[in-house]
């Protein structure tokens, strides 16, 4: 699994590539913590559209970044970008974490929300 | 009429390709298709998860198995042997890390009557499984996940280990 981190004027976009599971989720946890310091006010992206797998620790991973945003740090909440073509959304819904989660189906979206 | 001519070395056994599967009959082909198991040992480590999707993906790939499904018993699986990892033997980030016993991944598929088939899939481990009111936060989904995944799960916890049996929704006959 990879991290790239995109440093833009209106947002910080986290790109997340590959599997998140009890292995890598982690680290998932731990670039979004990082981004969390430098935010400056901007809204916070992760776009899973390149995601492969996400198991229940990812899971956990961004529903805790999420309450942290809100409830610790109040920041606005966390967007989340999925590709709805991909096993990403299946595990989002079955768990009826769409209701929780802020989702958009693109970056685009989720910059101009 | 052409006149049929074997190949050279046909009929040469000493020279036969072993890993060419002699031609089945349908009635054997029937029986190797659920014959055609699917059998890990994994050592109980983090990766162990991501290897057991990986085979589980070509395992289902072979029988054709329809990929939204697949993805959810990928996705089933992978919660099973991650508990296992984690609760059955304690293996975690934080904690020393000591190589927990195996983590033992079985997979059948079962015709039907009409036809449809049914994959089953057994994850066993010889750890001490935690009961699910003692899961941590990160596990909170795991269970309600796999549920959702299949049609029936039964999880079968003792002192001396868990046994998982997952039995997939019904698709249809390979095309």
């Amino acid at each position: 699994m990879k991290v790239r981190t995109d440093d833009r004027p209106d947002a910080v976009v986290l790109g997340v590539d590959g599997e998140i599971d009890g292995l890598t989720a982690p680290r998932l946890r731990a670039a979004i913590d990082a981004a969390y310091e430098q935010l400056d006010g901007r809204p916070l992206v992760v776009d899973l559209t390149d995601v492969t797998f996400l198991g229940s620790p990812g899971l956990q991973v961004l529903l805790d970044s999420a309450r942290e945003a809100v409830h610790h740090r109040g920041f606005e909440t966390l967007r989340i970008v999925v590709d709805h073509t991909r096993p990403v959304v299946r595990p989002i819904e079955l768990t009826g974490l769409d209701a929780v989660l802020t989702l958009f189906h693109s970056v685009t979206d989720a910059l101009d929300g | 009429m052409p006149s049929m001519v074997d190949p050279p070395g046909a009929s040469d056994h000493a020279l036969e390709d072993t890993s060419r599967v002699p031609p089945l009959s349908d009635r054997d082909r029937s029986r190797a298709h659920t014959d055609a198991e699917l059998r890990m040992t994994l050592s109980a480590e983090l990766a162990a998860p991501s290897l057991a999707r990986e085979r589980l993906s070509r395992w289902l790939a072979g029988h054709r198995w329809p990929a939204g499904q697949r993805d959810d018993l990928i996705l089933a699986v992978s919660e099973a042997v991650s508990n296992s990892v984690e609760h059955g033997y304690g293996v975690d980030h934080g904690a020393v890390v000591e190589r927990g016993g195996p983590v033992e991944v079985h997979g059948i598929v079962v015709a039907e009557p009409d036809g449809r088939r049914r994959a089953v899939l057994t994850v066993v481990d010889r750890g001490s499984w935690l009961p699910p009111s003692a899961f941590r936060g990160n596990r909170r989904h795991g269970l309600p996940l796999m549920e959702a995944c299949v049609e029936t799960l039964t999880v079968d916890g003792t002192d001396g280990g868990t046994t998982v049996v997952l039995r997939s929704r019904a698709v249809p006959p390979p095309a």
